[in-house]
């Protein structure tokens, strides 16, 4: 009666759930999906060809906008790669105020999935439970530069300014309150019967895999790989700070929001000793007006919200800008793997796949 | 007095108006204005001219006030009627126009008296009939493909409101109050607007872009020729100097580089000799002039020169020590060499980081020992890239790989320079997350992998020409492809970005002839 027929759907380029732009051709047979093509590029900005036109100081705004929910991220990861291409020292004040700013953005970042991945999956309250937290984050960063979201937050060899007073009173108030907030999503979700349907044993993706493909971020220690660039390879202060690696064995959906939320906690905790260790003395080193580079070439991986996030950069002799500027983002090469997790599961899966890959479209496309 | 016979004469605009006023009688269709079955004697529906035939006897009283009022608003005084004026005798049927205006009058004051819904009606007949008819715009309305361009509204604010996508018929001016592109309803403005407006109306009309805005007229309207400028010029002269051509871009950005930033132990050591021989034999030449001179200013008892004083290296103060390349210690580089061999060209480190550079022929195998010799196990490859080198000779491309071993929190950066026109083996076989990074690479470079399993652009649409990351790509100018807009029918759209760009100055000058 019914013939036996595949059927191909797209999934976006503009529909809420993938966060963006993305658009996934989905290949269907009745439910299951038979192949998973994910198809990007309409954010492409070419960031890479403008930054290396640009002086280095010009560049930092450019990396603002690739992932937009974690600027400060970015930004970090720019500045210490011009630090590593210049052999810049950068004072250890400096140092720790990075490091808590890039953790609050972590904090952010994942209260920003948190929020959305739940709203995907049917779970509307913790939208507004995360997006409240999330607020005064924001907060924060606007007190500190002046900027919400594309916060443009740290410059070459430091800092522009030192912290501004009543900064670090404003972080621990949202400290002493955060820890509380993390329970209360746990309350939400953590033994929620629909929430453990629609994602336990939800697009898994194993170790071997996660590995061949480049997978890197909590995706990657929810398949029970203990990597994290922050203790790898250590940049701004991580190596002073004391932290775990919160990792799960299952490699499913349900794993990677317990790493995300374990994150919380360890981030909560790295914010809390940069605010208790903070160094006095300068923000920022002493560098020319005009930076010119030598002949060299560096790539710097620091750990963003959703993976290794590295910056590969030439210099020129005498160079003002970049000669050759590439960004390897994460959510790039993390959604690599989609077809990976989704291929041979349900449609209604996809939506969850995406959500747990956290992917911000403006970094895949550049 | 009963309305006996309705037709309709020929010259119908189907402006919808009497089938407003009276949709019992009127039907307008697609081309005409019917009188209805329902209405007729005989039954029939059409414009019931050549028939004439008798309104059913129950309308003929009921209708008359609408069938009248349908008749005065009629644009084009085409509906015609016959009526049984009080005591008068029916006349056969052979009614003027004329003579039925003037039986109108001189029905009307009896009615109004008894009816005052005739009061608008009897207004508006005694202002038709005792002033000469004003030529006038009777309706306005906008077809499809509003650009919303705001020009109509400039010039005529009282009829147009130009919406977020398209533009609207002002409610004020229209009988039937509604406010949208009336372009179904066909609702006639107001008739005092429709004159007082009509010079605006028809200049807006004829300064519509793209020839939407559309009116019905009634007598001799002036007319207004439409406007013409360099942009909206739609003969071929015009369209042929919009020169589309890439090298004519006035503010085109191309960065060619002049040195080869290739990092490399060999060729850092190198330039370190160069330039300590050129200081050595500065200093010579400084030394020999200051002997020369002093043998000469003794010589005429001159005061001899100061002693030249060899410079030291200048010392900057700030924090910046610059990364110098530097001799291969690390084991990986040194265990690379050893089983590579020969096509291991180079090995150094530099900011810390380990960079072999290999023969390309040899990434392959180099890319497989890397992943699976347990001393090395650079179990993920994390980044894959290029650089373009256009000033070098003997390559024009440097390809990276950047390698991570988790297990043993290390990096390694392989290296590979390549001419042009040459195709790599790709890495898929080996790291299958190569599969976008190197896909990046090709639509950036256009750089060809040899057994990659799905090279296509990634970023770019599949029919960009050009490969943005080399360095003759220009940051301005190239890449801004002719406009094709396919919904745009009259080629509006496209003259008016062309003309936008070269406001902008960009890429639109006609190229001087050489």
């Amino acid at each position: 009666m019914f013939k036996n027929e595949e059927l191909e759907i797209n999934l976006g380029p503009q529909h809420p759930s993938t966060h963006g732009v993305l658009r996934v051709k989905l290949r269907l047979d009745g439910e299951t999906i038979v192949k998973c093509t994910p198809i990007v590029g309409y954010l492409h900005r070419g960031v890479e060809k403008i930054c290396e036109n640009k002086t280095f100081f010009q560049g930092q705004v450019w990396t603002d906008r690739m992932d937009y929910v974690a600027a400060v991220s970015n930004n970090l990861g720019w500045a210490e790669s011009v630090e590593k291409l210049f052999g810049i020292h950068v004072p250890r004040r400096a140092h720790y105020v990075r490091t808590m700013m890039t953790e609050l953005n972590r904090i952010s970042s994942h209260l920003l999935w948190l929020g959305t991945h739940a709203l995907d999956i049917g779970a509307m309250t913790v939208f507004l439970y995360a997006f409240r937290e999330r607020e005064q984050i924001l907060d924060c960063f606007e007190s500190f530069c002046g900027a919400r979201l594309t916060t443009t937050a740290f410059r070459i060899g430091g800092l522009r300014e030192d912290i501004p007073p009543g900064f670090i009173k404003q972080v621990q108030a949202f400290q002493d309150r955060f820890l509380d907030c993390i329970d209360e999503y746990e309350t939400l979700l953590t033994e929620n019967r629909i929430w453990k349907r629609r994602t336990i044993g939800i697009a898994p993706i194993n170790a071997d895999e996660c590995i061949a493909f480049g997978v890197t971020g909590p995706v990657l220690r929810a398949a029970g790989v203990k990597y994290d660039v922050r203790k790898a390879f250590p940049y701004a202060a991580y190596a002073e700070m004391n932290f775990e690696i919160p990792t799960r064995t299952e490699a499913d959906t349900y794993a990677r929001y317990l790493v995300r939320l374990e994150e919380f906690r360890q981030s909560h905790h790295i914010i809390q000793q940069c605010i208790d260790g903070l160094p006095e003395g300068n923000v920022m080193a002493k560098i020319p007006k005009v930076l010119k580079s030598e002949v060299n070439e560096i790539y710097h991986p620091i750990e963003a919200p959703k993976g290794e996030l590295g910056y590969y950069l030439v210099g020129e002799k005498g160079g003002q800008n970049p000669y050759r500027f590439h960004v390897r983002g994460p959510s790039f090469v993390n959604l690599q793997a989609l077809p990976q997790m989704t291929e041979g599961r349900l449609l209604a899966d996809v939506i969850a796949a995406i959500g747990t890959l956290d992917v911000v479209l403006g970094e895949v496309d550049r | 007095m009963p309305i006996t016979k309705v037709w309709i004469e020929e010259g119908c605009i189907v402006c919808n108006a009497c089938e407003a006023e009276c949709p019992d009688v009127f039907h307008v269709t697609a081309d005409s204005c019917h009188i209805k079955a329902d209405a007729r004697i005989d039954g029939q529906e059409d414009e019931n001219r050549s028939s004439k035939s008798v309104l059913q006897n129950g309308l003929q009283s009921s209708l008359e006030t609408s069938i009248i009022a349908a008749a005065v608003a009629c644009p084009v005084n085409v509906i015609q009627y016959e009526q049984i004026i009080s005591q008068i005798p029916i006349e056969p049927p052979k009614i003027e126009v004329e003579v039925a205006i003037e039986v109108i009058t001189s029905v009307v004051p009896m009615v109004a008296e008894t009816e005052p819904a005739l009061a608008k009606v009897q207004s508006v007949i005694s202002e038709t009939i005792t002033s000469a008819p004003k030529p006038r715009i009777t309706e306005v309305w906008i077809d499809e493909g509003c650009i919303v361009c705001n020009a109509c509204e400039a010039e005529c604010p009282e009829v147009f409101h130009v919406t977020a996508d398209s533009c609207h018929i002002k409610a004020d001016v229209r009988l039937d109050g509604k406010e949208n592109e009336n372009r179904f309803e066909k609702s006639k403005i107001k008739q005092v607007l429709g004159e007082s407006l009509v010079e605006k109306i028809i200049s807006a009309a004829a300064g519509c872009p793209v020839d939407v805005i559309k009116y019905g007229v009634f007598g001799d309207v002036p007319k207004i020729e439409k406007k013409l400028d360099a942009v909206h010029d739609h003969s071929p002269d015009a369209v042929r100097s919009f020169v589309w051509d890439i090298a004519a871009a006035p503010n085109r950005v191309v960065v060619m580089p002049k040195t080869i930033p290739l990092p490399s132990l060999r060729t850092f050591l190198a330039e370190q000799e160069a330039q300590k021989i050129a200081d050595e034999a500065k200093w010579q030449k400084q030394l020999a002039d200051y002997e020369i001179n002093k043998t000469k200013a003794l010589g005429e008892n001159k005061e001899p020169p100061k002693a030249p004083v060899r410079p030291a290296p200048k010392k900057d103060d700030n924090d910046m020590i610059a990364p110098v390349p530097a001799s291969a210690d690390a084991p990986e580089l040194l265990y690379l060499r050893e089983k590579l061999g020969a096509s291991v060209q180079e090995i150094f480190q530099q900011s810390g980081e380990l960079v072999c550079q290999v023969a390309p022929e040899a990434i392959l195998e180099a890319l497989v020992l890397c992943k699976d010799d347990p001393a090395l196990k650079f179990e993920m490859l994390v980044d894959e890239t290029a650089t373009h080198y256009p000033v070098a000779d003997e390559f024009k491309f440097s390809i990276v790989y950047h390698l991570t071993s988790l297990s043993r929190q290390r990096r390694l950066r392989l290296r590979i320079l390549i001419p042009e026109n040459y195709d790599v083996e790709s890495a898929v076989s080996v790291y299958p997350g190569a599969n976008w990074l190197e896909r990046e690479v090709f639509d950036m470079f256009g750089i060809r992998f040899k057994n990659h399993p799905d090279l296509r652009r990634i970023l770019c649409p599949d029919d960009w020409e050009g490969y943005p990351l080399r360095k003759e790509y220009p940051t301005l100018g190239l890449g801004q492809r002719e406009i094709d807009f396919r919904e745009d029918r009259s080629g509006v759209l496209m003259r008016l970005s062309l003309e936008k760009a070269g406001n902008l100055n960009i890429n639109l000058k006609k190229p001087e002839a050489n």
